[in-house]
């Protein structure tokens, strides 16, 4: 069953320097209980799609031109304010890269963490105290913190209690974006570890987000490659990993240099992504494809499927 | 071969004199030496609280060290006159890690790269657009970017902007705070490749800081690991990365190399608070070779052999589970 289905979705940015088309034929579905990874650089639109599936694009100045966000067969494009406001946080829920901008440094966790609870739930004072300190103890935050500013507590431990207070509303459907890169490497793998944990004991669905290919590989059970607004390649993480077809996500391996080994010279990718103050007739990535030919810069490529889970946008890969 | 920059049994702490409550003292950086021979690369890798933001602030003199001394070129900084306070001031630059608050938004690229020339008072308007164009072809950046502002380019970009900011003077050494940790993943190997190629053709003397170690790895010839102000491990790249002899390096080393979650210890602890310093090695919590001796008595950097230093009660019980190798064959495609 899907939980989430984002389907042909088009979306444009306002700007001071005009209309950016940020998010262009996007689709894409999450199944419940499943952790799905969205991989891409800056710009490529993935916390954009992420800003539109929690509804918040009017806060952003995000503008739909056409498709469909559902959520349970609901589409949350047309949810109401009130339905809104049921659906953040008890339904679906995120959570970004710099907890700081989940908390408020005036108040101590505690008073946070029981605020959010009773928002979303009718429970006592007493009852919402319960629920924190069980959400609190399985994210292995010590009771004491609770009672602490949030200055007064690391990064690690901020973005464990950010977790927190998103579990404790027990959402079907959470966003993780960047959440562990802006944590030491040490504490990275702890706190993947643990959101992996909960997401199978909570029954959540998990969208991660990250430009990180070992951190997205290590979670996710299916992978999608965004490029310049785009899926470019949707995939199982063996799918990706032993059978990347998509010229981006060839070139995204072995720029991240996978096997840690250290060489003489980076791999890099020649260029930068395009500029999306233009509509882009053909393939995104056609400026930097080495196999590029003009019909991939005059259209857009079809989707192929390769296998059940395995699809790519391209056109090389349609024509053999 | 001598020394650029020095650092002797350096110290620095800061002080919170309480009025209504107690004074307290964190102690962040513990009798630090350091050396960098001239034309090569220093690593210095940590993690949050390590130290080594300090450690450059100290070397860039934006504040004096508690104790202990820092020489420039063999010379004591303290004692330096003040033409030689000014060729230190010239030739020590720094490259940041975010390129988004470094670079002046209101000031021209152009501007932006010339000012370091212009501060001097020594040269004139021509010689200084010259030397711009110049730096800016060096580090691949167009020439009609000079009238554009930051905002108008991507985070790379603005790398390299600082990049050609921080090497106009030709300066004898570089300070590279974190200058890629910012930066998308295909263009980190872009700054990284440029970074060295300027190395090899300027014989400019880097001091290299980041948390990772691969990255550190590629451009060092010695590398310093930080743990909680002091120097826990010290040595030339190879023998750090394929022979550490330090829980702390090993726990570096083997996050990175982590392909699967079932490898990874849920909870491997943080670093101490600076408020509540622990007894004897500050790495004794989260150590999985944590002995009584570890918890009572903090060891000392030893030299093991080599030059090779690290500063550990069982040294020996490393186990070298998973290393980084170092493989400097030059690959077939252009730069």
């Amino acid at each position: 069953m899907n939980i989430l289905e984002v389907k042909n979705l088009v979306s444009q940015l306002n700007t001071e320097d005009g209309v950016l088309h940020i998010i262009n034929d996007v689709s894409f579905a999450v199944k419940e209980d499943e952790c799905f990874g969205i991989i891409g650089e800056s710009g490529c639109g993935k916390t954009m799609t992420s800003m539109s599936i929690l509804g918040y694009s009017d806060r952003i100045g995000l503008k739909a031109v056409s498709g469909e966000i559902l959520f349970k067969g609901e589409d949350v494009l047309k949810f109401s304010k009130k339905r809104l406001r049921e659906y953040n946080g008890k339904e679906a829920a995120i959570i970004l890269q710099d907890p700081m901008q989940a908390l408020d440094p005036l108040f101590t966790i505690k008073d946070q963490m029981i605020e959010t609870i009773r928002r979303h739930q009718k429970v006592s004072k007493k009852e919402a105290e319960k629920i924190m300190i069980e959400t609190a103890e399985s994210l292995s935050v010590a009771k004491e913190k609770l009672n602490c500013y949030p200055h007064q507590l690391s990064g690690g431990m901020l973005q464990r209690i950010v977790g927190a207070m998103v579990l404790s509303c027990r959402p079907k459907l959470i966003i993780a974006d960047e959440p562990t890169t802006a944590l030491d490497v040490t504490i990275q793998l702890q706190y993947l570890k643990l959101l992996k944990r909960l997401q199978k004991e909570y029954h959540t669905a998990l969208i991660f987000i990250s430009h990180d290919i070992k951190v997205i590989s290590m979670m996710c059970d299916r992978i999608a490659v965004m490029y310049a607004g785009e899926i470019v390649e949707t995939g199982t993480r063996d799918d990706l990993f032993y059978h990347p077809k998509h010229p981006y996500t060839q070139a995204l391996f072995k720029a991240t240099n996978i096997d840690g080994n250290i060489r003489e010279r980076y791999e890099t990718i020649d260029g930068a992504p395009p500029n999306l103050k233009e509509e882009i007739a053909g393939c995104p990535f056609a400026e930097r494809c080495q196999y590029a030919t003009d019909a991939c810069i005059s259209g857009k490529p079809e989707v192929v499927k390769i296998n059940d889970e395995h699809t790519v946008k391209c056109r090389r890969i349609a024509d053999e | 071969m001598s020394n650029v920059i020095e650092l002797k049994n350096v110290d620095k702490s800061y002080t919170n004199s309480g009025f209504l409550k107690k004074t307290t003292c964190a102690h962040i950086l513990k009798n630090i030496s350091l050396q960098v021979e001239k034309g090569t690369t220093l690593g210095l890798v940590g993690e949050s609280g390590s130290g080594k933001t300090t450690t450059t602030r100290m070397i860039l003199r934006q504040e004096k060290p508690t104790n202990g001394e820092l020489f420039y070129e063999g010379k004591n900084v303290e004692e330096l006159t003040k033409e030689e306070e000014e060729e230190y001031r010239n030739n020590v630059q720094v490259v940041f890690q975010n390129p988004y608050s470094s670079l002046n938004p209101k000031m021209r690229v152009g501007e932006i790269i010339a000012e370091p020339l212009v501060i001097t008072g020594k040269y004139n308007k021509e010689e200084i657009k010259k030397r711009v164009r110049s730096i800016m072809e060096k580090v691949g950046l167009a020439q009609d970017y000079v009238e554009r502002f930051p905002s108008e380019f991507s985070g790379g970009q603005r790398q390299r902007i600082a990049i050609a900011r921080a090497l106009i003077q030709n300066p004898q050494l570089v300070i590279l705070d974190e200058p890629v940790s910012a930066l998308d993943v295909s263009v980190r190997g872009q700054i990284m490749n440029l970074l060295k190629r300027l190395q090899e053709k300027n014989k400019t003397t880097y001091i290299f800081i980041s948390h990772d170690i691969a990255t550190v790895g590629f451009l060092s010839d010695t590398i310093a690991v930080m743990y909680f102000g002091t120097i826990v491990e010290y040595g030339k790249t190879e023998d750090i990365l394929e022979n550490y002899r330090h829980p702390y390096t090993e726990m570096l080393i083997s996050s990175d190399s982590v392909r699967n979650l079932s490898e990874a210890e849920e909870e491997s602890g943080e670093i101490p608070s600076h408020y509540d310093e622990p007894k004897g090695c500050p790495f004794a919590g989260r150590c999985k070779y944590a002995t009584d001796e570890c918890r009572n008595v903090t060891p000392q950097l030893k030299d093991i052999g080599d030059g090779h230093k690290v500063a550990c009660h069982n040294a020996e019980s490393i186990t070298l589970k998973s290393v980084v190798k170092i493989n400097r064959r030059k690959p077939e495609y252009q730069i």
